[in-house]
């Protein structure tokens, strides 16, 4: 059988599927929950009241409904993937294929598409609406079925169809922003090899609508010009996603230009163009963007949604330099696992700072879940509210919402966040399961147990806090259980502060008169040497962890101004928190990363 | 052709009026007990001026019919729509309450409940004569704690249920540094001339965004050694005269506790501030009290605020500190001040008294009490109290305060028949505003939510309403206006009391030339 250029044609399509598929579907399954997670979209009509009116609001509003099927990774990538090669068929329409190097090159903007959709990163936890993963596809798509209509009006009555092909960039704009002016400029494209003129006269006519449209919006959605002249892409402050999403869309007016036999010899066998669309394939994979710190958040944040606190740890295990956000996700899924006394420190012990341009991340990224499973559910509150009111909404934080409510027995608000995510496409289920309990705390804990020990492990007492972090706020207290105490004392001990944890060990020496924690009792031992007085008869020490530190605080006195070397040079004692003490660095910032470099 | 197109559009039309036609059931079942609706409407009294009152059946139902049958005039039947919201046609609406003034308009509601129609007791509205002031003025918020995320002024049409943005911090809410605070905040409008009003655009470029004699400006008003900029204005009623207080404001966020923010003021004083002189004067300065919430009496011959002599002493004080309600005389000839007078002793009982509000026919004083603070809003212990100035008697609005949730930010219509306040009581966490009639012997009447065309309205929306107040005229001027005031200078008022001239410490009194 004879290959035709079809048959090359649909197994490239077929392959772009697949790759978007794995790319998004496997390898980004994590981070397209998460986009799911910090989007929100709800099916009223004050929700509707609210994302309609901006610049490109019925685009963005379709993008956050569909963004919703991404709780389902694999079902939000295949929807993803059929649209990337959606966008490469109607481009390929537009101007017609005779060429495997048009073939080919049909195949640039929908990776330049893939490329912004999975390069998000950190920005996800910024004020960035994740519905882009969506709308800078579909944008495309829709601005591709205006050309056609566009292209197809004009060839059968020029005057006739540029007219309509400009009023509906202008109707257009309003509801899909820059892709309908865009129309016009791959109208202006597909002519420009063979009427310049005209091709001139859309390119001008698209650039009017492109900057004058906006000044109209400026005053319809109280928008500022610079956000209504390119939305609904983002910001260029999300560096990676606008500049994939613009290149997106430069690319197919370029592509367009090319007419069906454009050719370049070398590329017109079929082992070359299979060659070359793997290369896209690998370059567009080689420049998304892959931190693997920020992948790892990406999944603990998955696991813990799912109290799946093994996967929590086995993420954790997998990092060499572990960021803040990583330590305090393991920190939950220790104590959730109840082995945060025990492992807490086994762990790598120089931290990383986000590899991020977003400055001050933390408490919107981990602060809500870290104090919500210390049983500080006034701060989740807290801290959940102002990732909601800083930085957006989403189902992730209204479902928290919803759940402190229940387990502090807020009936009524509980109630109206759950009438809430029983509009959404993927968290209904759960709040119709959960509507029930809603004041009614003993049947909701008797039907997650997790809950009802976070009820219980809560202090009953109200400090009436600033904005401390969960150190400094337990650290506050002044009158813990033995459970809230030991948690306080551990991080004393994350925060290097060995004399307030020796102050309050002294105080509560009975909770360990037959136990004590490993960790603990290195601390104790180094306090015997540093002090010569011998507090290690009133505890329970092991002589194998007494000559451990005694071994190491000898050894570690060669490196007393030499951390770097020290570090590798006492390797054998990981896991030990004199070694954490000595070389961690729990708050790192880039200053004094640099200064350690 | 077998059929005409007439024939068609004849029977198509008729397919569509049977559908939307309302089928007041034949037979059903009689339900000892009320429908359960949200907002619940069932018995209580509204302007003749109000906007149609939807609501929906919160049982669940198949299907179900709503029928009005006035006193004067014919029955209205309409149907619940697929949520059981009945949305009431406006013509018939307001034909019906014109038609109605005074007299009752009986409600009975039909559902259909596994197959079967059942008919609940049925309930009245009252029409009353007295008409509510047009426009509605609110800030929407989310319940936050610092952040502000979009937040913005609304004016609300109460005749036609219309929501218009005066200003909001949209216009740059897609802006990565939105982190930063653009708080829009404390609005109001002068009482006999409401096409004069104000609210504040904090943050950078922020100000004091006034309209005043059909120009708007921004004015910075921290001036002199004013420790605070100015917060909670009271436009004088005739005056070019706004009195503010100056607050330094803070918050505590408790750990364990219902309360989940308590705010409290570290410093507040009262300052006045002369449009027409742009100079800002001080009316309190004091040292070991604090002033706020300033209100003028209708005449403008009394400044209202409340007070206390408890000062902020680590984050518990704030349960501490107790306010009490004064006045003090002003005269508008030689712009000075008399000494406080105490018109309501709150602390003496342990409580609080803020937030006071006359009535624009003198008669009434409307405040909130706590049971501690200044800042009620998210305090669960406060309610509504209202005190005859003729007797001085003061009694709490019981037919109002009916929940263990916060009533505060209220305000009068300029009839002084209705007053508005703002209500968590639904759940907690979003106020929402109620208006409520009060007749000749000094009782309220039955609370009510604004009506919204969509019922569910205040179910779904994530926002506080807060400080609604009246206005019987909308803003003239919109967003991008403002937007244009707010990118230019700001005008900076000048400082008309000697900085170094202390107060009276014990009366807190400045006395002016």
């Amino acid at each position: 059988m004879k290959i035709s250029l079809k048959h090359v044609w649909w197994c490239c399509e077929a392959a772009l599927f697949l790759f978007a598929l794995f790319f998004l579907g496997i390898y980004n399954g994590d981070y397209l929950y998460r986009l799911q997670a910090e989007n929100l979209f709800l099916g009223n009509s004050v929700f509707a009241g609210e994302t309609l009116p901006q610049s490109a609001g019925v685009l963005v509003y379709v993008s956050k409904w569909l963004l919703q099927l991404s709780y389902y990774p694999l079902l939000g990538a295949g929807v993803a993937a059929a649209g990337l090669v959606g966008v490469e068929r109607l481009l390929a329409v537009l101007v017609g294929v005779r060429s495997y190097t048009r073939l080919l090159v049909g195949f640039i903007p929908p990776l330049f598409l893939l490329m912004a959709q999975s390069s998000a990163g950190y920005a996800v936890y910024e004020n960035f609406d994740t519905s882009f993963f969506v709308s800078l596809e579909l944008g495309l798509l829709l601005s591709l079925l205006l050309a056609l209509v566009g292209d197809r009006l004009i060839r059968r009555n020029e005057k006739v169809g540029f007219a309509v092909s400009a009023v509906l960039a202008v109707v257009f704009h309003l509801l899909i922003g820059i892709y309908a002016p865009v129309s016009l400029l791959l109208i202006g494209a597909t002519r420009w090899t063979t009427e310049r003129s005209k091709a001139v006269k859309l390119f001008v006519v698209g650039l009017v609508v492109a900057l004058l449209v906006p000044v109209l919006e400026t005053s319809i959605y109280q928008e500022n010009y610079s956000f209504v002249l390119l939305a609904p892409l983002p910001v260029p402050y999300f560096f990676n996603v606008f500049a994939y999403g613009l290149m997106a869309i430069i690319s197919a007016v370029l592509v367009s230009a090319l007419n069906a036999d454009f050719t370049v010899e070398r590329f017109e066998k079929m082992p070359v163009v299979a060659g070359s669309l793997v290369v896209l394939f690998a370059l567009s994979f080689f420049f998304s963007y892959r931190d693997a710190n920020c992948r790892t958040i990406y999944k603990m944040q998955r696991c813990s949604d799912f109290h799946d606190w093994d996967g929590v740890l086995a993420a954790a295990n997998k990092v060499e330099r572990p960021t803040r956000s990583i330590a305090a996700y393991r920190y939950v899924a220790l104590l959730e696992n109840d082995k945060l006394s025990e492992q807490l420190f086994n762990f790598p012990v120089r931290y990383d700072t986000l590899n991020s341009p977003y400055s001050n991340l933390d408490p919107l990224i981990f602060y809500p879940d870290l104090f919500f499973y210390s049983s500080q559910l006034n701060m989740a509150t807290f801290w959940g509210m102002e990732a909601w009111t800083n930085v957006h909404r989403s189902v992730s934080t209204l479902k928290r919402f919803a759940t402190t409510a229940l387990i502090q027995g807020e009936k009524e608000v509980a109630l109206k966040y759950l009438g809430q995510l029983k509009q959404t496409m993927c968290y209904s289920s759960w709040a119709e399961e959960v509507e029930k309990y809603a004041g009614n705390q003993q049947a909701f804990f008797n039907a997650y147990p997790i809950y009802g020990e976070t009820y219980a492990s809560q202090i009953p007492e109200s400090i009436l806090s600033g904005t401390y972090d969960l150190p400094s706020l337990f650290s506050s207290f002044t009158n813990l259980d033995p459970v809230n105490m030991e948690r306080r004392m551990l991080l004393e001990l994350y925060t290097k502060r060995t004399e307030q944890f020796m102050d309050d060990l002294k105080i509560v020496q009975n909770m360990y008169k037959q136990q004590m924690p490993v960790c603990m009792q290195e601390v104790v031992c180094l306090y015997a040497l540093n002090t010569k007085l011998d507090v290690r008869r009133l505890f329970p020490i092991s002589p194998e962890v007494n000559t451990r530190v005694a071994n190491f605080v000898y050894q570690a006195r060669n490196y007393a101004n030499d951390p770097e070397n020290g570090a590798e040079a006492l390797k054998d004692y990981k896991g030990m928190y004199v070694y954490y003490l000595l070389f961690g660095n729990p708050y790192p910032s880039a200053a004094n990363l640099k200064t350690r470099k | 052709m077998k059929y005409s197109l007439n024939t068609i559009f004849f029977v198509g039309a008729s397919l569509l009026v049977a559908a939307c036609s309302t089928k007041v059931p034949d037979s059903f079942a009689e339900k000892d007990a009320e429908a359960v609706l949200f907002p619940d409407y069932a018995n209580c009294v509204v302007p003749v001026n109000i906007a149609p009152m939807n609501f929906f059946l919160r049982d669940s139902a198949e299907a179900c019919v709503l029928t009005i049958t006035p006193e004067t005039g014919d029955v209205v039947a309409v149907s619940g729509n697929s949520d059981n919201a009945f949305k009431i046609p406006v013509a018939e609406w307001r034909a019906m309450l014109a038609a109605n003034v005074g007299k009752n308009l009986k409600y009975d509601v039909y559902a259909r409940q596994r197959g079967a129609w059942i008919h609940y007791k049925p309930f009245n509205i009252q029409v009353c004569a007295d008409s509510i002031d047009r426009y509605l003025t609110y800030r929407l918020i989310e319940p936050s704690y610092m952040g502000t995320g979009e937040i913005g002024v609304y004016q609300y049409d109460l005749e036609n249920g219309v929501q218009s943005v005066i200003f909001d911090n949209h216009r740059s809410h897609k802006d990565p540094n939105i982190r930063g605070q653009k708080c829009v905040n404390c609005h109001t409008a002068q009482r006999n001339h409401p096409e004069n009003k104000m609210f504040y655009y904090r943050g950078a470029n922020g100000g004091l965004i006034l309209t005043y004699n059909g120009q708007v400006k921004k004015i910075n008003t921290r001036t002199g050694d004013m420790f605070a900029g100015t917060v909670y204005p009271a436009w004088h009623p005739n005056l070019p005269l706004i009195a503010f207080s100056s607050n330094v404001i803070k918050q505590n966020f408790p750990t364990f506790a219902l309360n989940k923010v308590e705010p409290f003021d570290l410093y507040s004083d009262l300052v006045l501030y002369n449009i027409e002189k742009n100079e800002v004067t001080a009316v309190q300065r004091t040292r070991n009290s604090q002033e706020t919430n300033p209100n003028w009496s209708p005449d403008g011959k009394y400044l209202y605020y409340n007070s206390s002599d408890s000062v902020f002493k680590g984050p518990h004080a704030v349960f501490k500190m107790r306010y009490n309600l004064f006045r003090m005389a002003f005269n508008a000839d030689s712009l000075s001040w008399g000494k406080p007078e105490l018109v309501y002793n709150a602390a003496s009982k342990m409580r609080s008294a803020t937030y006071p509000r006359v009535s624009p026919d003198g008669k009434y004083l409307l405040f909130t009490e706590a049971n501690y603070g200044t800042s009620t809003q998210t305090n669960k212990s406060a309610d509504l109290y209202l005190m005859r100035l003729d007797s001085m008697t003061v009694r709490a609005l019981d037919e109002i305060n009916c929940s263990t949730e916060s009533d505060s930010y209220h305000d009068w219509s300029k009839n002084s028949k209705w007053f508005v306040f703002s209500s968590r009581r639904f759940d907690g966490n979003y106020s929402r505003p109620y208006f409520s009639h009060i007749g000749a012997d000094g009782k309220a009447s039955k609370p009510v939510l604004i009506p919204h065309d969509d019922p569910r309205h205040d179910l779904n929306l994530l926002k506080c309403y807060n400080v609604p107040e009246f206005s019987t005229s909308p803003v003239k001027f919109n967003p991008s206006d403002f937007q244009s005031v707010i990118n230019s200078e700001e005008l900076k008022a000048t400082y008309g009391s000697p900085i170094e001239k202390q107060t009276d410490a014990v009366s807190g009194a400045t006395q002016m030339k």
